[in-house]
């Protein structure tokens, strides 16, 4: 909208949209996938990288079946309807459980249409899986069955609800997939089942329950179990176990469950049911969840809690790694044989120009023997192709030697990748495993900081300084016996060096003498005798504005000269991202508590001015000049195992400060013990009310300015 | 108990009607819950029947004695002889009763204009018109193709808007603000007036009082096309005050206020059914894409709808309808159909143009291809001060002047992209003056991006960080030509002062990397070792430090909402976009400086030849129109000051002044629509100007990047740093660039720089003439001199006629060095 001219205008400034940041990078748009890949760093932090993987065909969109009709063949065109599953097996044929056409496709590794397998009365068959020898076993879900068909089409077996003393009549069995062992047990997973995988014996015979999620009790559940009566109790609905949603199983016959729950999201099970990765964490981040404009579409499905992770099946590669896909983010992810994540990578969903390798509906995920991704989406009704790239390869092949403990093979190929992507910190760790294991420990050290790895910084570390002491431990000793030997002379002949104890004297008259720097020096005073220290500084006039702001400056440096300082071992922060900003609230804080407990205190009988809390809470900051930079400096040569130590020495620190503060208040203040505690509980709660208030003022005074701005625009269109 | 007769009778007849209602309800409640895909199939699947029977019956019928009933029947003896697919083709017969009721005869048209090669006719009753092409005996008509017309593949308005030559999108100001509305002439009722034959063709306005619009439209012949204009004088995009006032004292409503946003002028020209799947539409996606004719395509509403030159963020920004596909670099789109080919490029008001395709049954049945032009556009009105609350509303004032598409039938070589892409070469050359390239020797010119100095955020304070100084760049240059790299163009980005980072006041040179005469040394170094080098000027379009006199809030570049254009995301530096007059008014006092320094040239990009924004700054006002002779301009100053001008993804009315191109995409923007990319713009760029595409030590597949490289005929580009790769962590732009350190690369760029010398160090000035897909996986590219490159991705190695292309590699055959 134009304004008039002759008008002034209020011009605002506005941030774009960050769409565009690709936008500006000279020649980078030009050939990408369109979505943007992540990794993590050793310091969680989410770093760009190049595409693990590509988008290369789509594959499912075209089947034509061949039909005779009146003598004559003629080509059908059969899209998918809705597919549920998919399923590769070792040849690279491709299987698709077509639910809403009540069939499976069978496509070969091109792609191009075999057959598709009916059997009697298959109705909404929403899982599928080929064991080895071409057997096919369906989860044929709408009947409520497993079908067993051979590798000719021909129904060997059926087996229906399973029966047992452990399944009573209300459990509702309606199988959507299953995985079938080396044993010929089948694992089925039945839809809202809680009581976890449903395990059939080669017969079909029910054999246990396998794999059952745990109960996730919140704090609200345990508040409400505190203090609700029973009948409200009775009422709640019941909290049970979350549903596993997919399975799957790799070559060593070990099974992955996908749930969606917030803990165990993926579990690794033995043959015995137990999770092997009980303490890792999967799922992505909630800020790149819900990025799709399609989810806000499918928050009609009461099932998929928004901001819940929506992990909708994963499927372990020949590498060992681990793809995951998320249906409500739209984000796929990829793990490596441990559990560590290696990269995700999510796009945005547009409705109206759906793009190659973004699924808006990803419902199943597999890998071929060339380990490239298969995505089944069920809106889309085709497979998204996805090929590894040479750096996702690459990555793959260091990542399987560094976990066999090949490192020194793994080497030449992490070089490689950091060729191909310098910034990839995931890479230092592995060359840094590999410097260890070479015992170039000076290289590892190194390396250890550049990916973030703070136990591999600290061990490398504990070598390097062993090796140290290993070499100088001679010249240590010698250094250390002669210094002995210098002390218990001069202690012999102190008598006859009297001009340095003159000399010592005279420069304590000197420095008595001045007046700010006797102030300066009763900081040391107030350290060993603080209440009487304390008082000194009213009436004694050992403190003053000056000798505060001089104090509060040192304190200033002195935290400023830790942050920088301190080894990396115990600050886990990359050198750069050290800031400075921390000083700010400090600063706002104490400012804070000065000015509350001076109120607080007039109202409470207490006997300080302001210039006494001030200049007191100023001195009562001093043990950090005192132990701050010798904590920083003796960081330096400590590892973790000294982590005891130096959490000491730190936590001293802070609590020597509180007590000083506690003891400033008690004798500036003229009060007990009591009274001090509560003018502190006061305090605090006064600085929260501050600062309550100061928000409320801020916000209401922004709202008004705005307020009146809006009306000005209104009556000048 | 007895009950009296009436109310027996009231009892049962309460019963019956309760019934009736009941069965009513559900039976209707049952027909909607029938999912409408599982409708429409079976409608299909028995229409498949009905059309298998109507065929066997209607093959002996023919004679209809018209023009359209001979070309019927031979599409039915067609239908028969081809099989059972194209037996579509004799259900127009039954049909044709629709498509002949909706679109004109044959007989209507009269001749309007001829020439050497066209013949256009005309139909003074409807507006449409006719061509014939008398070099192949084609035709070419300006409403949909009659061949597969299927009457209930096509709803009712869709029918309306394939009859009318022009289509109106329209916003009601009294009604709503923010709305737009689709019309065509046939639902306004207008009236065809002062209709004339030209000399060159003919001219009409079509005049709808109702609701205030009139077009007048202008067809003309000229050689081998047809230029279709919507003139601007006697253009009404809606009622002037008389006229409402006059409407409102007649009907004692409130006027609605109708005003015309978009055009479409002839938008089926050349529409085409996809029951002949030969046949394609090209799009300007990336280097081009095609859409092939595919008849079964899952029923979804794809459609390709891309502004000409990239969006207008005056109008776009903080609307959230931001495009995620590549921006469209050259006004062109194309449509093949059997051996038909045309190629329409857009001439006046391309920088108001979108181009708009969509495949067969997205929207109808038909695969079209049209230019759409934009008179208003929506944009979002702040209305609080942190401009998160206000409304969607469009421009009072719309843009002006003439729009024209050229459509180019093509004739002779083949008719397909690469014939396409040929024409275009042509245009490019007669009316933009580009001219074959006349390389010194017979070496390539390697494009190496050298990345100076940016600024990394340190503890207290950011400090910054010399990534290459000059001396270092000298080493660089040094090395790389001891090993092999004969001949290179070097850009130095980020040498302004305070780094790439910052944006604003550029000179001097910063210090940190040597300074002005530093950088005049390496100039004249590089001068000595036979390379070129120009400086980066791409960051004068933003400003975020406040020099050269800048202030944000008086010189950014403005949106109609008074919002000043910013970027900068999250880990971005933030920078303002500045307003092109105030830019032209910096860079034009810059440019001296530049000679100075002796720099043979500009790399431009960004605000200059890659972004075209409107500016509605009251200081520095500009339409879109004048911001391109703007940007124009500046490229023509930096050509007669410095010589010569480099662009980096530079829209085709910056192609003129430039020497090199780079960033030239490659890849298409992912649509699952879409088929394939050709390299339409590459054919019709190789042999005027060499290019290059994205840096290739970014890419995601190296090996295959370069392949593609060499199929598309442009040289690799690096970007390199002297400093390690890892010190690009932690500064404030450059944390993306993955892989720098020149050592890690120069052995690799001095190998492929032989390779690609080899392959295409004689044809630099040559002409692609040809570009085909041999098998999958394998593509040939031809050259005007008979060379022939072929390229195989396939991880097996290609047999071919007499020679073998290993896998991942390629091969040249039939001609080399001359």
């Amino acid at each position: 909208m134009e304004k008039r001219r002759g008008r002034r205008r209020i011009i605002h400034l506005l941030t774009f949209l960050g769409i565009l940041v690709a936008a500006w990078s000279p020649g980078v748009a030009a050939a990408e996938p369109p979505y943007m890949t992540f990794s993590k760093d050793g310091y969680d932090r989410r770093i760009p990288s190049q595409a693990a993987y590509y988008p290369s065909t789509v594959v499912g969109d075209n089947i034509y079946k061949t039909m005779v009709q009146n003598g004559a063949e003629r080509l059908e065109y059969s899209p998918l309807k809705r597919p549920q599953d998919l399923f590769i097996d070792d040849r690279d044929e491709i299987y698709i459980a077509d639910t809403d056409n009540n069939r499976i496709v069978h496509l070969n590794r091109d792609g191009g249409f075999v057959r598709e397998i009916t059997a009697k009365g298959m109705k909404s068959p929403q899982g599928v899986f080929v064991t080895a020898g071409g057997t096919i076993y369906v989860a044929d879900t709408g009947n409520k069955r497993i079908l067993k068909i051979s590798s000719n089409g021909e129904l060997l077996a059926e087996y229906g609800r399973p029966k047992s003393r452990f399944i009573d009549e209300s459990f509702h069995y309606e199988p959507t997939n299953l995985v079938v062992d080396a044993r010929g047990f089948m694992y089925v997973i039945s839809n809202g089942s809680y009581q976890g995988v449903v395990q059939l014996d080669p017969e079909g015979n029910f054999y246990g329950f396998y794999g059952t999620n745990m109960t996730e009790v919140s704090l609200m559940d345990i508040v409400r179990k505190l203090f609700y009566t029973e009948e409200q109790l009775s009422r709640q609905v019941r909290t049970l176990p979350s549903t596993i949603r997919n399975i799957h199983i790799d070559e060593q016959g070990f099974i992955y469950t996908v749930s969606a729950t917030d803990k165990e999201q993926v579990k690794k099970l033995n043959i015995r049911g137990e999770n092997q990765w009980k303490d890792k964490k999967f799922g992505i981040e909630p800020r790149f969840r819900n990025r799709s404009q399609a989810a806000e579409a499918q928050t009609t499905d009461s099932k998929q809690e928004v901001q819940k992770s929506g992990l909708t099946d994963i499927t372990v590669d020949r590498n060992g790694n681990l793809v995951a896909i998320d249906k409500v983010s739209n984000a796929v992810t990829q793990y490596g044989p441990n559990g560590e994540l290696l990269f995700f990578w999510t796009g945005p969903v547009t409705i109206g120009s759906p793009q190659l390798g973004i699924s808006q509906s990803p419902v199943a995920v597999d890998t071929n023997s060339k380990n490239e991704l298969f995505v089944l989406d069920d809106s889309q009704n085709l497979i998204h192709v996805l090929k590894p790239t040479e750096f996702g390869t690459l990555l793959h092949q260091a990542t399987t030697l560094s976990q066999e403990g090949k490192y020194a093979e793994s080497e030449p190929v992490w070089r490689e990748v950091l060729k191909l992507n310098a910034l990839y910190s995931p890479a230092y760790q592995g060359l840094a495993e590999a410097a260890y294991y070479k015992e170039d420990y000076k290289e590892a050290l190194r390396l250890f900081k550049l990916s973030g790895d703070v136990g591999g910084y600290s061990d490398s570390f504990w070598q390097l300084r062993l090796q140290w002491f290993q070499r100088h431990f001679s010249a240590l000793a010698n250094t250390a016996f002669i210094a002995a030997i210098l002390i218990w002379i001069f202690y012999r002949s102190k008598k006859k060096l009297r001009f340095i104890a003159n000399g010592s004297k005279r420069f304590r008259g000197f420095l008595g003498k001045n007046r700010l720097l006797s102030q300066l020096r009763h900081a040391f005073t107030i350290l060993r005798h603080p209440i009487d220290g304390f008082t000194d500084l009213r009436y004694g006039q050992k403190g003053s504005y000056l000798s505060a702001f001089i104090l509060l400056s040192f304190v200033t440096l002195v935290l400023l000269a830790k942050e920088y300082y301190t080894s990396f071992t115990f600050m886990p922060v990359p050198s750069n991202e050290r800031s400075s900003g921390f000083l700010l609230t400090g600063a706002v804080t104490w400012l804070t508590w000065v000015v509350c407990n001076y109120l607080i205190g007039s109202i409470r009988q207490g006997e300080a001015r302001f210039k006494d809390v001030f200049v007191g809470s100023s001195y009562a900051l001093f043990p950090i000049v005192i132990l701050g930079l010798p904590l920083a400096a003796v960081s330096n040569i400590m590892t973790l195992s000294e982590s005891s130590i130096y959490g000491f020495f730190e936590t001293g620190m802070l609590v020597w400060c509180g007590c000083l503060f506690f003891w400033k208040i008690q004798s500036l203040q003229n009060y007990g013990v009591g009274e001090t505690v509560g003018n502190i509980l006061l305090t605090a709660f006064a600085m929260v009310i501050a600062w309550v208030l100061i928000s409320i003022i801020a916000g209401l005074s922004s709202e008004l300015q705005n307020f009146f701005y809006t009306i000005y625009q209104e009556v000048s269109m | 108990m007895q009950m009296p007769a009436r109310w027996k009778r009231l009892f049962v007849l309460t019963l019956i009607a309760a019934m009736t209602s009941a069965s009513i309800v559900t039976y209707t409640i049952a027909a909607e819950t029938k999912k409408p895909g599982q409708a429409e199939a079976a409608k299909t699947d028995s229409e498949q029947e009905a059309k298998q029977e109507d065929h066997a019956v209607n093959a002996q019928e023919s004679e209809t004695g018209t023009k359209a009933g001979t070309s019927q029947t031979k599409d039915a003896k067609e239908g028969a002889t081809t099989g059972s697919r194209t037996a579509k083709g004799a259900n127009g017969q039954t049909a044709k009763n629709s498509y002949r009721s909706l679109f004109p005869d044959d007989d209507s048209f009269r001749l309007a204009s001829e020439n050497a090669n066209l013949r256009l006719y005309v139909d003074p009753k409807t507006g449409h018109f006719l061509v014939k092409d008398k070099r192949s005996g084609r035709e070419w008509r300006s409403f949909p193709d009659a061949y597969g017309w299927n009457d209930k593949d096509n709803t009712n308005t869709w029918k309306k808007h394939m009859q009318s030559p022009v289509f109106i999108k329209y916003v009601e100001f009294n009604v709503r603000k923010d709305q737009i509305k689709e019309t065509n002439v046939l639902d306004q009722k207008a009236a065809i007036e002062r209709f004339e034959t030209t000399d060159t063709g003919f001219r009409l306005t079509f005049d709808m009082p109702g609701i205030g619009f009139a077009i007048p439209v202008e067809v003309s012949l000229k050689d081998d096309y047809v230029e279709t204009k919507i003139l601007e004088e006697g253009f009404k995009d809606g009622k002037t005050s008389e006229e409402m006032a006059a409407y409102e004292a007649k009907t004692k409503k409130k006027d609605k206020n109708a005003r015309i946003a978009g055009l479409r002028l002839y938008p089926f020209l050349g529409a085409h059914t996809s029951d002949r799947e030969d046949g394609y539409l090209l799009i300007p996606d990336g280097p081009g894409t095609l859409i092939q004719f595919r008849k079964d395509r899952p029923p979804n509403n794809n459609f390709y709808f891309e502004a000409v030159y990239g969006e207008d963020y005056a109008f776009s920004n903080n609307n959230p309808s931001l495009s995620i596909r590549q921006p469209v670099r050259m006004p062109v789109f194309g449509i093949k159909t059997g051996d038909q080919a045309l190629l329409a490029v857009i001439h006046d008001g391309a920088e108001y143009a979108n181009v708009l395709a969509a495949p067969s049954k997205s929207m109808n049945q038909y695969n079209w291809a049209t230019a759409e032009f934009t008179y208003r556009q929506r944009f979002f009105q702040p209305t609080d001060k942190r401009k998160q609350n206000g409304f969607q509303t469009f421009n009072k004032d719309r843009a002006q002047g003439d729009r024209s598409v050229r459509y180019y039938f093509l004739n002779g070589g083949s008719p397909d992209y690469v014939g396409m892409a040929s024409r275009y070469r042509q245009v490019l050359m007669e009316e933009e003056g580009l001219k074959r390239v006349s390389p010194d020797e017979d070496a390539i010119r390697l494009p190496v991006y050298l990345l100076g100095a940016d600024s990394k955020k340190g503890f207290l304070w950011d400090s910054y960080e010399a990534l290459t100084t000059t001396s270092q760049a000298e080493e660089i240059v040094n090395e790389l030509t001891a090993i092999g790299v004969k001949k290179m163009s070097v850009t130095y980005a980020g040498w302004q002062k305070g780094g790439i980072s910052d944006f604003g006041g550029h000179f001097p040179v910063d210090n940190g990397i040597g300074g002005n005469e530093g950088m005049r040394q390496f100039i004249e170094f590089a001068h000595v070792k036979g390379h070129d080098v120009t400086l980066d000027a791409s960051s004068y379009t933003f400003n975020n430090t406040g020099r050269d006199g800048f202030r944000s809030s008086r010189d950014g570049l403005q949106d109609l909402g008074s919002v000043v254009i910013k970027y900068g995301g999250r880990n971005e530096t933030s920078r303002t976009l500045v307003s092109p007059r105030f830019m032209q008014k910096v860079l034009e006092k810059d440019l001296g400086k530049f000679y100075l320094l002796g720099a043979d040239g500009l790399t431009l990009g960004e605000g200059l030849g890659a972004l075209l924004n409107s500016d509605f700054n009251e200081r520095h006002k500009a339409t879109r129109e004048e911001a391109k002779g703007i940007q124009q301009q500046l490229f023509d100053e930096a050509v007669q000051t410095l010589g010569s001008v480099r662009a980096e993804g530079a829209n085709a009315y910056a192609w003129k002044y430039v020497d090199a191109l780079d960033g030239l995409p490659i890849e298409n923007s992912f649509d699952l629509f879409v088929d394939e990319t050709v390299p339409f713009m590459q054919i019709a760029l190789h042999g005027l100007i060499p290019y290059s595409s994205a840096f290739a030590n970014t890419a995601d597949n190296y090996a295959t990047y370069l392949l593609k490289n060499m199929e598309y005929g442009s040289i690799p580009s690096f970007m390199l740093t002297y400093a390690a790769s890892q010190d690009l962590i932690g500064t404030r732009s450059l944390y993306n660039y993955y892989s720098t350190h020149y050592k890690d690369w120069s052995e690799e760029i001095a190998k492929q720089y032989g390779r690609f010398n080899e392959a295409l160090g004689d044809v630099q000035d040559r002409m692609i003439v040809g570009h085909r897909s041999l098998a999958a996986g394998v593509y040939e590219t031809a050259y005007d001199n008979g060379k022939r490159i072929v390229v195989n991705y396939n991880e097996s190695p290609y047999h071919g006629d007499g020679y073998e292309v290993k896998a991942q590699d390629f091969a040249v055959v039939h001609g080399g060095r001359s």
